[in-house]
Parts: structure tokens; sequence; C-alpha cells
């Protein structure tokens, strides 16, 4: 249910930039430009679970390359692969014969996304782009072994998350290679682990759904574009929650053709 | 410092490094490096992928830093007093293989992992400790003959407590003898007066003591200032009683008490206790626990203290768990029956329980020690309690199981594996509720150790 309004949430707001983008004028580019982009990011997300009764962290580090493509002037749609690292260390699964406390550190997983963009020039100094991005991450099926109790048995889980990014991104354009930014986005990121246990004739699994702490981010960043075939983004964020804060960085390098 | 000392520091950091390098390319072996001060024990569990090192008192913090560095292993966190850090374990290595090393390092006074520690739950019950069995210490026991107990040779309740005390929903019928009904440990936990199916009322009030001593191991009012603690700390009792005051039992009004306390489950009857038997098997007595197991009641059964076969309904393998007795050192109680229906045991030697108020006489105190696997069973029942509090989807099966799988082993030197004395062992109650952690060892079989 959640994560079906998140998901309309996300196409609106992609709607929007794409219908912003044909209102203000957008025009068909000279030649569609194409930018690959090479990103690695590291996020500190607060989540809850069982029905919001607990709460642990999830820790992710992403690596991923991205294929901007821009058919027309301001308008860019992107696909996103890559790889991840999420750690749920923390997640107790307590609806299985014998209860888990996932503590098993950065668990690798697959990236698969996408993107829309759009360009609006304001002013010769400032300009806004409304961004939104879309990834998920498919996590790999990792295998324990259970000791420790008179039967071995076998554990198997396996996380999926995603996360949807959608908003307005204020650029400062007056200097010439560097152009700081900020960045105001609705952020949301729900989930679910799937374990699975056996040990002799004891048997169970647990869907655990995950939802992240928090709905918007803001972020502050620079572009440094030494060339025009290379620029360096790199950018810090944060998550308000209630009683807390959770943060998060990334950094980009994007390639223009 | 003197530059001829800062050259010695180096050297020995140097040195250090090239003999025992956790970071190079050689295949790391922390058992082939001589004798290390300090290891981690696979029963304890540890932050993945952390190790906390303290450098001794004559090295600055500058080369703490560069020894650390040279280990390529980075600094989470330095901790208040001198030389004390919270250090990454270097890719590729584990946190026992890096613990090892380091204190193989001369300039290190001691490395350990990061160890995670639960609190334990210890109520205020008075006579708390002398309940070996819950917790015990080792040493000199508070028990009659003043043993030495033997340090963990319990059934690890206060570890268990911190995940569950017990639900009051769940009920644990007595089958016995009745219980007092007002005694002070006790009158608060009791469902209702019950049922007396010896002379046929509404009031199992216990005439001979038994089943008042059975009833507070497994749910004595705990915390509450008074006496002993329960096993199942919330749970509710159910006095039936289906012994007289002799202790004697006529089959019919045993059979009539275990299927009323079977229908009893919509009520929260999903425990029965039966600290008694007989030798001889019983189809009644069969059918009994067969329609209790059948409404999903877990029944736990005393295997007897004859120092012969099973007993009666212990020996029905399918529908109930058989409990033999240990002592605080953990060894059999030697008039413990024994069998291969035997699935657990569980101290029943010099427990300190409730008793009917007076029992000793007038005026005396309402708690005494009791001995035999009537008083084993109840602490298994307690344990059944806590995980039918928990996890009320499981099947009796389930819980049967979970209760075997998480004993200890505690005769594993003479007779590993499943016995006919001690079945899986003896219970762990941490080890049944208490989530297992899993942890991924980088490069070697990822192991899920508590």
């Amino acid at each position: 249910m959640n994560g079906r309004i998140t998901r309309r949430i996300a196409l609106a707001l992609g709607g929007v930039t794409l219908v912003l983008g044909t209102a203000f004028g957008v025009q068909a580019a000279d030649q569609v430009h194409i930018r690959p982009v090479l990103q690695a990011e590291y996020f500190n997300r607060l989540i809850t679970w069982d029905e919001n009764a607990y709460t642990s962290k999830l820790n992710a580090l992403l690596f991923t390359f991205s294929l901007e493509v821009e058919p027309l002037k301001g308008f860019s749609a992107n696909l996103t692969l890559g790889y991840s690292l999420s750690n749920f260390n923390g997640l107790v699964f307590r609806q299985m014969p014998f209860s888990i406390d996932l503590e098993a550190g950065y668990l690798s997983g697959m990236l698969l996304g996408g993107g829309l963009k759009n360009k609006f020039v304001v002013s010769s100094e400032f300009e806004m782009d409304l961004e939104a991005q879309f990834v998920t991450c498919l996590g790999s099926t990792n295998s324990w072994l259970i000791t420790g109790l008179s039967q071995s048995g076998t554990l198997s889980g396996k996380g999926t998350w995603y996360r949807v990014q959608a908003g307005p991104v204020f650029w400062y354009k007056g200097f010439m290679y560097f152009s700081p930014y900020v960045r105001v986005s609705f952020d949301k990121l729900w989930g679910t682990y799937h374990m699975e246990e056996v040990i002799g004739p004891l048997n169970g699994l647990e869907d655990k759904a995950i939802t992240g702490s928090g709905l918007f981010s803001m972020a502050v960043g620079t572009l440094y574009e030494p060339t025009a075939a290379i620029g360096l983004r790199g950018e810090v964020y944060i998550l308000p929650r209630s009683k807390g804060l959770d943060y998060g960085a990334q950094v980009k390098i994007v390639f223009s053709f | 410092m003197k530059k001829e000392n800062m050259l010695l520091m180096v050297a020995i950091a140097i040195a250090a490094f090239f003999s025992a390098d956790v970071t190079g390319s050689q295949p790391f072996s922390p058992a082939g490096i001589g004798p290390a001060r300090a290891s981690a024990p696979s029963t304890a569990s540890y932050v993945p992928g952390q190790v906390m090192v303290k450098f001794r008192d004559s090295i600055s913090p500058v080369f703490q830093k560069i020894i650390l560095r040279a280990y390529g292993s980075k600094i989470i966190r330095t901790l208040s007093g001198q030389g004390r850090y919270q250090m990454g374990v270097p890719a590729g290595y584990s946190v026992e293989e890096t613990v090892s090393a380091l204190n193989q390092n001369p300039l290190v006074e001691y490395a350990e992992p990061n160890y995670l520690v639960r609190a334990s739950v210890t109520p205020n019950d008075p006579l708390f400790n002398k309940q070996y069995a819950l917790y015990n210490a080792g040493g000199t026991l508070l028990l009659p003959g003043s043993p030495i107990g033997k340090q963990g040779a319990d059934i690890k309740a206060t570890a268990g407590w911190e995940e569950s005390k017990g639900s009051a929903q769940y009920l644990i019928a007595i089958l016995d003898t009745g219980i007092d009904l007002l005694h002070p440990d006790l009158k608060g936990k009791c469902f209702s007066n019950g049922k007396d199916f010896v002379n046929d009322d509404q009031d199992a009030s216990d005439d001979n003591g038994h089943g008042t001593v059975v009833a507070g191991i497994a749910g004595a009012e705990t915390n509450n200032s008074e006496g002993i603690a329960g096993v199942a700390w919330n749970c509710g009792l159910l006095p039936v009683k289906v012994l007289d005051k002799d202790g004697v039992g006529e089959m019919d009004k045993v059979y009539d008490g275990i299927v009323w306390a079977a229908d009893m489950v919509s009520n929260g009857v999903k425990v029965i206790n039966i600290s008694w038997g007989l030798d001889a098997s019983s189809n009644l007595l069969r059918d009994a626990v067969e329609y209790a197991y059948q409404k999903g009641v877990v029944i736990v059964a005393a295997a007897g203290n004859t120092g012969g076969q099973v007993q009666f309904p212990a020996a029905y393998d399918n529908f109930v768990l058989a409990v033999s007795a240990t002592d605080y050192l953990d060894t059999r109680f030697t008039l413990s029956n024994t069998g291969s229906e035997i699935d657990v045991a569980a101290p029943g030697v010099d427990i300190i329980t409730t008793v009917p108020r007076g029992y000793y006489g007038p005026g005396s105190v309402d708690y005494g020690f009791w001995t035999g696997t009537s008083i084993a069973a109840p602490h298994v029942a307690g344990l059944a309690a806590l995980i039918v509090s928990i996890k009320p989807f499981l099947t009796v099966d389930d819980i049967m199981n979970i209760i075997r799988f998480s004993a200890d082993d505690v005769n594993s030197a003479n007779y590993p594996g499943k016995d006919e004395f001690l079945g899986y062992g003896r219970i762990n109650i941490e080890k049944a509720i208490v989530p297992l952690i899993i942890e991924t060892v980088i490069g070697t079989t990822p192991t899920a150790i508590r």
C-alpha cells in the first residue's frame, strides 16, 4: 500500500517534470547528448519494521553507472545499473522457530534504476532542475550455517529495497568552473528482507517490511567542470526525521559527449 | 621524545608489523604464530569487523596510530583513557585473526573483539540467590550442605528473560495435588481456583504439597520482593487436582483432568506439567495426552526417580516431552530414570521452591528445597510457556523441537549427542528464545553464532 502510494508520487513527479519541461518551451536539441555517469554513494538511514515497533539502521554503499540521454534540450532521462553493499545490522526476525538477529554486515546486491530531469534557466546565474530518480536494490541471496544448537541448520536471506527521490535542484552558475547547488527532495525508502530458516524438522520464513524514516532530504553540493567533457559532482545530504537525522553523501563523474 | 627513542619505536613498530602481518599476501594463520594472549571465544558474540585495542602506556599516541595504520586498520574511535582504540578489521581478515595478530605485537597490551553484551534481568525475589537452576554463578551455593556449584550450570533464565518474561495470556496447567491458592508467591498467579477431580469440586487447593512445589518453579510470582522467581515470570497457573492428599491419583480422574485442561486451551492453557508417572502404559492415559497434543497443548512430564525406565506419560514419545534431572554441576541426578524417550534435562537437585503455608509446621517458612525429576519438569514447562508467549503461532512439535535443539549437551564428553540419560541436554532458555546472531566472517564460511 505504502509502496503503491510512493510509486504513484514518483510517477506524478516524473510526469510533472516532463510536462513543465514542455510547458517552459524545451526544444529539440541540435543533437542528442549522451552522458555516462559514474557514481558512488553512501547513506545511513533509520528504518522501522514490525509495524514501527522496532528500528535499526540501513547503511548502504552504492556504485552505479548511468547513461543519461538528452533528447530534448534541457530534458534528460537516465538508466542506472550498479552494485550495492547494504548493511541491515540490527534487523531481528522473530516469526521463525528460532529468532534471528541479522548482524551480517554489508551484503551485496544489484542496483537498477532510472530517472528524469528537466532544466530551467531562471537567469544567467541561476538555474533550476527538476529531478526524479528511482532505484531498486536487488540483494543477492546469502546463506548462513546455524551452529551451536543440537541440530545444525541453515538460513538464507535476501534484502530488497527501493528508493524514490524527486524534487528541485537550485544551481548557482556565477562561477567559471564551480556550480554550487542546493537540492530538496521527496525521499522515500522502503523494502523487504526475506529470511528462511531450516533446522532439522523446524522451518520458517519471514518477510520483513522495512520503511525508511523521514520523507524529505536536503542536500548541498557542487559541480566542478574543468572542461566541457567532464564534470565532478559531490554532495552531502541530510534526512530530518522524528528524533534525529540521517545522512548520506555521493560523488559523481559526469562525462559529456 | 628523543630522536633515538623515536627511531627505536619505529623499528619496533615495523618489526611488529612484519612479524604479524595481517595485510600481507601470505595466508595468515592465527594458530601458527605462537600463543595469543586473547582470542575470540566462539560462544561470545561481538560486533563484526571491529576490534578493541589497548597499547602499552609507554607508547605515544602518534606511534599508536602509526602502528594501527601499519596493520591496514581504520581507527573508528579513540576511547577515553590512554591508548584505547576501536578499530576496523583489515579487509580480507576476520576479527579472530586480527585479534590474534595484534596480541603478538609487544607494543599492544591487549586486543579483543568488540563484544556485544546483553543486559540480564535479575528479579528482586529475596530467595533468588538460592535458585542456582535459574542462574548459577558458581562457587559456594546457598543450598543445604553448601556445595560448590559450577558456573553456568543453569538454564540461563536471566538472559532469556531479557527477551521475554512470558505473557499473562498463557497458562500452565499444573496437573498435580492442587496448589496452595493463598500462598504469597502463587495467589496472584492462579487463573482461577482450578478444578479438583479428586473431590469433584471447583477448589483445587493443595492438601499434599507436591503441586505447590511444582507450581512455584514453573510460575511463582516474580519480582514481587517475595520468595522465589518462577521460570515463566508473567504466565499464569491453572491448578488441576488429580492426585489426592497422599499424592495418588486414579486414572479416570487423571484422564478427566488432562482432557479438561486441554479443553481450557481457549482460555490460554498451552502447557501442561505432569510431575508424576506410572511404570505401566495406560491406554487411557495415552489417549488423554494425545488429546491434549491434538488440541495444541505442550505436555511436559517427569521421567521418574526410580533409576529405571522412563515412566508414563513421559514415555509417550510423540506427544510428551520427557524430562530428566541434573544438579548444580550439570551432572545427572543419579535416580533420574533413563531411556531413549528422554528429551531434555533440567536442574532437579536441591531446588528451592514454594511449599504450602505451614508445610513444615506452624510458623515455618513457605519455601523448601526439593529434589527429583518432578522438580526438573516445571523448569521445562516454564520454558515452553515463555516460547508460547512470544510465538503463539508455533505448533506443539515446533515448541518441543525448539526446547530439544536449544539444550546444552552437558554430558557430551561421555555421551555426545542425544542420549538416554539427559536426552539433548540441559535446557537453555537463552538459546531457545533470544535471537541467534548471524555474523559473516570475511573469507570464511558464513556462520551463525550466538
